[in-house]
C-alpha cells in the first residue's frame, strides 16, 4: 500500500542524546527520502517525532529505519520530494480524528493490481457498480497529467518542424553554393558529351551519401550528446528521472526525415544547372 | 558605416540573390524560434504575475506551504482576519473559502462547479464583475456570481435561480441540504481554465450550501497593502503570526519560476541558443563561401587603392545585412508562430485562461536585436580575417595563372 | 631627364617554399621617370610580375628598397601604401576583373567614390572616360555584356579614374586576340602621349616592338637598361 500525504516534522531526538536502545525499540520504524534526510540533517537510526496538526498536536515518534529515493514525478519537477512512508497502522493512528469513529478504518485510496492488466476497466467498472460511492479509475486510461505529456510531446513535435525548416533552408543554401562552385565541371562534363541524366543521377547519388552521413553523424551526436543532458538535469534537479533518451525509433525517424530532404535540397539546388544548356554554363 | 558601404554590400549579396535570399530566410525562421523562446521564458512569470495582480491582491496568507488539496486550513480564522486587518501596512484582507458544489439549474441537469466563499465586507473582490452586481455585503437572499462559462453551460443570467449542493470537504460529501441562490453577476474569476465552471458566494452562504461553521477556518487570506508594500506587509504578518505562512506575489512568482515553470526556463535556453548557433553557422558559411569565391576580386580592389579596412568592413556590412533583414522579418513570423505553440499548450489541463506562455515585453526585443547583432558580428569573424590577410600580389598571380 | 616617378634600389623578393625559399627578384635597380612607355619582358617565371606588383606597392620587398615620388614606400602603413594606389597609381590586369554586379560606368566610379570624389564630379569624369576608351554607348552594360576587348578598356578607364601618375599593366592582352590586343596597345600609347608614366608587363614581342624602353629580365635580373 502506497502512503500518501507531506507530514510535519518538528525535531530529531538523536542528534542532541543518543536514545536508549529500549526507546528506539519502542518508536516504529519509518522510511524517509533521501531529500529530506539531507535537508534535515538527519541519519538513519535517528528518532524523530511526526505530528498531523500544524500546531504539533498529537506528536509521536518514529524511527528513521531507512532511506529510499521517491519515484521521480515529472510533473512536480524542482520540487524535493520531502516524504516519509510509514506502516498504514501507524499513519492511521496518527492522522485519525479521534472524535471520528470510523477514522482508524478510513483510507484515502485503495491501489489494486490486477493479474492482467487488460483487465482494469471492466474491473473498474463492476467495483463501482458493487460499491457504490466510492470513484474506481483504472490507471491504464489517460488523465489530467497524461494530457499534460501528450501537450508536451506535441510542442516538441512542433519545435522540430520549425527546426527542420530552418536546417532545410540552411542545406538549400548550402547546396546553391556547392552547385555553384561545380558550375564549370558540369559545363565540361555536358560538353564532352555526357547527358542530362548522368549528371542527374551523379547529383542524387552525391546527394544521398551527403544526407545519410549527416543524418547518422547526426543521430550519433545526439546519441553522444544524451548521457550529457541527462546528467546535467539530474543534478540540475536532484531527479533520477530521463529526460532524453534516443531510441531505435526516433533515430530511424530523424534518419527518414533528413536523407529525403537532403536529396530533395541537392536535386533543387542542382536544377538550374540541368536544365541549361552546356554552352550556356560554359559561358563566362 | 557610410552609405556608399551599405549600398556596395547591398549590391555584393544581390549579385547572388538565390543566395541571399536563402541567408535571409534561414535567418528569419532561427529568429522567429529565437524571438518566441524568449519570449516564453519569462512569459508564463509576467503572465502569471499579471494575474496574482488583477484583482488587486498583493499578498496571500494560509496555513502551510503546501500544495492546496494538502493543505490545512486557517483555525480560528476570524481572530486572525481581525489581527492582521489592525496592521498599518494593510488596507484591506479578504477570507476565502475553496470547495465543490453541484449546480442544478431549471431543466433538472446537474453540474459539477467549483465553489468559493469570499468575505464580501471588503470593496476589493477576488473576481472582476463583468455584468450585473456584486454581491451584497449583509443580509438578503443566498446570492452568486458565475462565470461566462457557467452562465453559458447552464443558460443563467443575472436574475436567475440556481441551487447547490455542496462537497466542500475533500471528497466527502456533506448531509447539508441544496441551497437555492440568485444569480445577481457574471464575473471573471482569474485563475479560471477555459473549462472551469465557477461560483462565488458570501461565506455565511459558502458555509450554509457546505454544512459548515460560518465562523470557522478559511482556506485563504487575500491581503492588500499599502504604505511601505506588500514585502513589508508580510514581514509584519509574520511577525504577527509565525504560524501562518504569508507570501508576497513577488515570492509566489519566484517559487513558479524555479518550480512550477522551470521546464520552458531550460527549454528555451536550450532552444535560444542552438537557434543563434545555427544562425552563427549558415551566416559564417554563407559570407566564407561567398569570400573564398571573390579572392581575385578583392585583390584587384585593393590593388586599386581599396584599404584592408574598407574591404573587411564591406564584408561585415553583407553579414549586418543578411541577419538585419533576416531578424526584421523574424519578428512577424515569430508573433505567428508564438500564437500557434501558444494554442497547443494552452491545451493544458487547469491552465487559466488569462495565462499566457509567451507574453510580450519591449526588452524582448532588445534582447533579440541584441542577440542577432551579436551573431553577426561574430559570424562575419572568420571571414572578415580571411579577407584582412588576403595576400594580394600572390591571389592576383594565383587568379591569373589558374 | 624628369624625376623618376618610381624606383626600385637593390630590391630581392623571395617566397619561402617548403622545398626552400623561391627568389623571384634578385638584388634589381631600376628607375621609371615620368613621361615613359616602359615594356618589362621576359619568359615565363623570370619575376616581371613581382616587380611590376613591386612598383605599384601591391607587394614588398624582401629586400631593398621602393621609392614612389621619392618616398620609401617600405615605412609606410597599409593605409598609406593604399592611398598612394588609389590616388598615384592605376593597375590594369590580365584578366580585367571588372566586378560582375556593376555596369561599366559603375566599374569606372568606384575609385573615384572611394577617394572620396563627389557624385557630380565622378559622373562627369566617368563618361569622359569611357568616351576616351571608346565605349560611351555600352556605360550601362554590365561586363558579362561586353567582350574580352570591351571589357579591357573599361578596365584601363576604370584604372585611369584618379588620374595617377603611373599606369601599370600586366600582361594586359594575354586574354585577348591579336587584333584586339594592338587596339589595346594603341590605347596605352594614347594614354602614355597624353601625359601618364606607363609600364606594361608582357612576353608578347610585337608589344614591346613599340614600346620606346624595353626592361629584359631574365631569372630575377635585369638583363639591361636599368636607369631611363
Amino acid at each position: 500500500m502506497s502512503l500518501l500525504g507531506i507530514l510535519y516534522l518538528f525535531s530529531t531526538a538523536a542528534a542532541a542524546s543518543p536514545s536508549p536502545v529500549a526507546e528506539e525499540r519502542r518508536a516504529p520504524a519509518i522510511l524517509v527520502s533521501r531529500q529530506l534526510l539531507a535537508s534535515e540533517h538527519l541519519a538513519v537510526g535517528d528518532v524523530v517525532t511526526l505530528s498531523a496538526d500544524p500546531k504539533g498536536a498529537r506528536p509521536r515518534e518514529f524511527r528513521i529505519a531507512g532511506v529510499y529515493e521517491p519515484v521521480p514525478d515529472p510533473a512536480r519537477l524542482g520540487a524535493a520530494p520531502l516524504e516519509a512512508r510509514l506502516h498504514l497502522p501507524d499513519l492511521m493512528d496518527l492522522t485519525a480524528d479521534p472524535a471520528d469513529p470510523i477514522a482508524s478504518d478510513s483510507v484515502r485510496s485503495i491501489n489494486v493490481k490486477l493479474t492482467s492488466a487488460n483487465d482494469g476497466e471492466a474491473f473498474a467498472r463492476e467495483l463501482a457498480a458493487r460499491v457504490p460511492g466510492i470513484l474506481v479509475r483504472d490507471m491504464a486510461a489517460p488523465d489530467d497529467s497524461d494530457v499534460t505529456f501528450v501537450v508536451l510531446d506535441r510542442f516538441h513535435l512542433a519545435i522540430s518542424l520549425v527546426t527542420v525548416i530552418a536546417s532545410s533552408i540552411f542545406l538549400l543554401a548550402l547546396m546553391v553554393m556547392l552547385v555553384d562552385e561545380r558550375r564549370d565541371t558540369v559545363a565540361i562534363l555536358r560538353l564532352i558529351g555526357l547527358r542530362r541524366r548522368r549528371i542527374f543521377i551523379q547529383v542524387l547519388a552525391e546527394g544521398l551519401v551527403i544526407a545519410l552521413a549527416g543524418a547518422l553523424f547526426g543521430v550519433a551526436l545526439a546519441v553522444g550528446l544524451e548521457g550529457g543532458f541527462n546528467r546535467f538535469f539530474q543534478w540540475r534537479y536532484d531527479t533520477a528521472l530521463v529526460f532524453v533518451r534516443v531510441t531505435p525509433a526516433i533515430a530511424a525517424r530523424a534518419v527518414s526525415v533528413a536523407v529525403p530532404l537532403g536529396i530533395a535540397a541537392s536535386v533543387a539546388a542542382s536544377w538550374s544547372l540541368l536544365r541549361r544548356g552546356a554552352m550556356a554554363l560554359a559561358r563566362r | 558605416m557610410t552609405a556608399r558601404v551599405w549600398a556596395f554590400a547591398l549590391r555584393s549579396l544581390v549579385r547572388q540573390p538565390g543566395r541571399a535570399i536563402l541567408g535571409i530566410l534561414g535567418v528569419a525562421a532561427v529568429g522567429a524560434l529565437l524571438f518566441d523562446m524568449l519570449l516564453l521564458s519569462r512569459g508564463l512569470l509576467v503572465s502569471f504575475r499579471a494575474l496574482l495582480d488583477s484583482a488587486g491582491f498583493d499578498v496571500r496568507v494560509m496555513a502551510a506551504d503546501a500544495p492546496v488539496l494538502a493543505r490545512p486550513r486557517i483555525a480560528d480564522a476570524e481572530a486572525a482576519a481581525a489581527a492582521i486587518r489592525a496592521l498599518p501596512d494593510v488596507d484591506e484582507l479578504v477570507s476565502l473559502r475553496l470547495g465543490n458544489a453541484t449546480a442544478t439549474g431549471a431543466d433538472g441537469r446537474p453540474q459539477d462547479v467549483f465553489f468559493l466563499g469570499a468575505d464580501a465586507q471588503s470593496r476589493r473582490r477576488p473576481w472582476i464583475l463583468l455584468e450585473g452586481q456584486d454581491l451584497g455585503a449583509v443580509g438578503g437572499e443566498p446570492s452568486l456570481v458565475i462565470n461566462r462559462q457557467l452562465a453559458k453551460g447552464m443558460g443563467l443570467r443575472p436574475g436567475t435561480e440556481v441551487t447547490l449542493r455542496g462537497d466542500c470537504t475533500r471528497g466527502v460529501p456533506t448531509a447539508a441540504p441544496p441551497v437555492r441562490f440568485r444569480v445577481v453577476g457574471v464575473a471573471a474569476f482569474p485563475f479560471d481554465d477555459p473549462k472551469a465552471m465557477t461560483a462565488g458566494a458570501r461565506l455565511a452562504d459558502f458555509a450554509r450550501t457546505c454544512g459548515l461553521d460560518e465562523h470557522g477556518d478559511v482556506d485563504l487570506f487575500l491581503v492588500a497593502t499599502r504604505g511601505a508594500g506588500a514585502a513589508a506587509a508580510v514581514r509584519s504578518i509574520r511577525a504577527l503570526r509565525s504560524d501562518l505562512h504569508a507570501f508576497s506575489n513577488e515570492e509566489i512568482v519566484a517559487r513558479f519560476q524555479q518550480v512550477g515553470f522551470s521546464y520552458f526556463r531550460q527549454i528555451s535556453t536550450v532552444l535560444s541558443s542552438i537557434t543563434l548557433f545555427f544562425g552563427f553557422l549558415l551566416i559564417t558559411v554563407l559570407l566564407t563561401v561567398s569570400v573564398n569565391q571573390r579572392f581575385a576580386e578583392i585583390a584587384a580592389l585593393r590593388a586599386l587603392g581599396f584599404a584592408r579596412r574598407r574591404v573587411v568592413v564591406d564584408v561585415l556590412a553583407q553579414a549586418v545585412l543578411l541577419v538585419g533583414t533576416g531578424g526584421v522579418l523574424s519578428l512577424p513570423l515569430g508573433l505567428l508562430l508564438a500564437r500557434w505553440l501558444e494554442s497547443i499548450l494552452h491545451a493544458m489541463p487547469e491552465i487559466p485562461e488569462n495565462m499566457h506562455f509567451f507574453a510580450f515585453e519591449p526588452r524582448t526585443l532588445v534582447v533579440h536585436a541584441t542577440l542577432l547583432a551579436a551573431t553577426a558580428v561574430l559570424a562575419a569573424l572568420y571571414p572578415m580575417r580571411l579577407v584582412s590577410r588576403l595576400p594580394i600580389a600572390a591571389t592576383l598571380r594565383s587568379e591569373t595563372v589558374t | 631627364m624628369s624625376a623618376p616617378v618610381v624606383e626600385a634600389r637593390g630590391v630581392t623578393r623571395s617566397f619561402p617554399m617548403p622545398a626552400g625559399p623561391v627568389v623571384a627578384v634578385r638584388d634589381l635597380t631600376v628607375s621609371i621617370a615620368a613621361g615613359e612607355l616602359v615594356a618589362i619582358c621576359g619568359p615565363s617565371g623570370c619575376g616581371k610580375s613581382t616587380l611590376l606588383h613591386m612598383l605599384g606597392c601591391v607587394d614588398a620587398p624582401s629586400q631593398g628598397q621602393m621609392l614612389v615620388d621619392g618616398v620609401d614606400v617600405s615605412t609606410l602603413g597599409d593605409a598609406e601604401r593604399s592611398a598612394i594606389r588609389l590616388s598615384k597609381i592605376g593597375f590594369v590586369f590580365q584578366r580585367f576583373f571588372l566586378l560582375p554586379m556593376l555596369t561599366a560606368a559603375e566599374n569606372v566610379e568606384l575609385p573615384q567614390a572611394e577617394a572620396g570624389a563627389p557624385r557630380a564630379d565622378r559622373r562627369k569624369r566617368t563618361m569622359e572616360l569611357l568616351d576616351y576608351v571608346g565605349l560611351a554607348h555600352r556605360a550601362h552594360h554590365r561586363p558579362s555584356q561586353l567582350s574580352g576587348g570591351e571589357a579591357q578598356r573599361v578596365a584601363i578607364a576604370r584604372a585611369l579614374a584618379n588620374r595617377p601618375r603611373l599606369l601599370l599593366a600586366d600582361e594586359p592582352t594575354g586574354e585577348l586576340d591579336q587584333a584586339t590586343g594592338q587596339q589595346i596597345v594603341g590605347l596605352f600609347e594614347r594614354v602614355h602621349a597624353d601625359g601618364t608614366t606607363v609600364v606594361v608587363v608582357t612576353h608578347d614581342p610585337a608589344i614591346a616592338a613599340r614600346s620606346p624602353r624595353v626592361l629584359l629580365m631574365r631569372d630575377g635580373r635585369l638583363e639591361n637598361g636599368a636607369a631611363g
